[in-house]
């Protein structure tokens, strides 16, 4: 039994005459077990795999576009580094809000936020080394844009944003 | 009321067959749904109850009661015998619980609503109260207290295990745990 700061016998007497379980009205065995003939179980090596894919697409897809399919715009040049600044601040207020309350979410929904924010912090680096050498390439930096925006939502999907960041401002300054 | 089975009743169900639940967990893990049935009516009550009594509303019980068992389905390769398969189980069933409370709700509120004092429409004060009285007094608890209530008076969790699981201090738990017994002593006349 737990420890009573305020002990109330009659009530502590009721507390231990509740029944432990109770019956559902109805069965829900069959509905439950079309559910779970619907969603084949997954093995642990199928995720390790899946994240692994997912990493390898981004990154092919990444790198297989910068070098070989980008459109080249000509004109005026691509400033990366100026969306980089815009989105500096945004960033390190969104993961540093995710970190400091990392330890309050579920186990599993954290691994999950860090595998994909893993994979995206590992396109962004390809992304930026891709720009380094074709500053000007539209494509690319759209694609940076498009990855800020979707670590942003990965982020602010587990985490409070106590000051709402109007990202709009952002989007298409470039 | 739900038709409630009595504690006898429930331990004879449970621990009549030990090596029984070891046998239908190892069929289960590989896919077995039949023995996957067989676990499912055997704790199905427990797992309602504690949906139930923690969200207060039959009909978002049953669909919490659906979602643990397909999480556990999900799960049991995962589930490496450390603890009884019961606990186990029921520890998820409260996450399964706590876990959608809270997607129900913008971040701010899920740390501020464990720490508010959310305005409490009395229940009807009752005389000479019995257990059916204190599960509907139970429903009537605001939701933080409730939950803490349900979690360290009912299912015998420690304030830590709470704090920790709900992303709020002990001392937070344990006010919402007096608060909680507090209100149901007023409205069942202990």
């Amino acid at each position: 039994m737990n420890e009573r700061d305020d002990p109330i016998p009659k009530l502590d007497a009721l507390i231990g005459r509740l029944p432990r379980a109770i019956d559902p009205p109805h069965d829900l065995w069959p509905a439950l077990n079309a559910r779970i003939a619907l969603r084949p179980r997954s093995r642990p090596w199928e995720l390790a795999v899946a994240a692994g894919l997912a990493a390898v697409t981004v990154s092919a897809m990444f790198v297989g576009f910068s070098h070989d399919a980008q459109p080249r715009v000509p004109g005026p040049q691509w400033a990366y580094e100026q969306l980089d600044t815009a989105y500096r601040p945004l960033r390190q207020a969104s993961l540093g809000r995710y970190r400091s309350g990392a330890d309050r979410l579920d186990p599993q929904l954290r691994k999950t936020v860090d595998t994909n924010l893993a994979i995206i912090e590992g396109a962004l680096a390809e992304i930026r080394s891709a720009l380094a050498s074709r500053p000007s390439d539209a494509a690319l930096g759209q694609m940076l844009q498009r990855t800020y925006e979707q670590e942003l939502a990965i982020v602010d999907a587990v985490t409070p944003k106590t000051v709402a960041p109007d990202q709009s401002r952002y989007r298409g300054a470039l | 009321m739900d038709a409630a089975i009595d504690d006898d009743t429930f331990i004879a169900r449970t621990a009549a067959f030990p090596s029984e639940d070891e046998r239908l967990l190892e069929a289960a893990r590989g896919g077995d749904r039949r023995a996957f049935e067989s676990l499912y009516r055997q704790h199905v009550g427990r797992v309602y109850a504690i949906c139930l009594r923690l969200t207060a509303n039959v009909q978002s019980a049953e669909d919490l009661t659906q979602e643990a068992f397909i999480r556990a389905w999900h799960r049991l390769a995962g589930f490496r015998g450390d603890s009884a398969f019961a606990t186990w189980l029921y520890r998820l069933t409260v996450n399964v619980v706590l876990d959608q409370q809270r997607a129900q709700r913008p971040w701010f509120r899920r740390v501020v609503a464990i720490d508010d004092t959310t305005e409490v429409v009395p229940a009807p004060v009752v005389c000479n109260a019995d257990q059916h009285d204190l599960e509907s007094a139970i429903r009537k608890l605001p939701p933080a207290a409730r939950t803490v209530f349900v979690l360290h008076d009912v299912e015998g969790w420690q304030h830590d295990e709470i704090a920790a699981r709900t992303g709020t201090a002990v001392g937070t738990s344990k006010a919402h745990l007096h608060r909680a017994r507090r209100l149901l002593k007023e409205w069942l006349s202990l």
